[in-house]
């Protein structure tokens, strides 16, 4: 069984990490790799490139991952349940 | 109002995840067997640290 707690956590944590990457990737390549447009799409609200909408997409980006999480944990747990109890 | 009508899945989401911390569920140790220091079946545990 997974614990909901947990791993909604550690999915957040995973995809707030992930954003970070993002922005420094799309810091450090050129703008024709399209980074800035691809987080503007998938962020309601970010737009690159400042402090305010940084903290949007950290938040943004641990919601996903939380939403991943409570999702996937009772859908995991209940295919333990009924397959493997 | 148009704020929320635009983050409402996002709102959604914290709700809850505030929610699921608020009440408590899945939270670590869930209740399965005995844990610490008490799972020895020797009979009753002794407070006291002086033995005779």
């Amino acid at each position: 069984m997974l614990n909901l707690k947990v791993v909604t956590w550690a999915l957040g944590i995973s995809t707030a990490f992930s954003f970070v990457f993002c922005v420094a990737y799309g810091l450090a390549t050129p703008e024709s790799l399209h980074m800035h447009a691809f987080l503007e799409q998938v962020l309601p609200g970010f737009k690159w490139l400042s402090w305010s909408a940084f903290v949007i997409g950290l938040v943004e980006s641990f919601l996903y991952g939380v939403y991943a999480g409570l999702v996937y944990v009772p859908v995991y747990n209940f295919l333990q349940r009924r397959w493997c109890a | 109002m148009e704020w929320l009508s635009q983050n409402w899945f996002f709102v959604l989401i914290l709700a809850v995840f505030v929610g699921m911390h608020l009440f408590g569920h899945g939270g670590c140790g869930g209740g399965h067997g005995r844990h610490g220091k008490n799972d020895d079946k020797s009979g009753p545990r002794q407070t006291g640290g002086h033995r005779h």
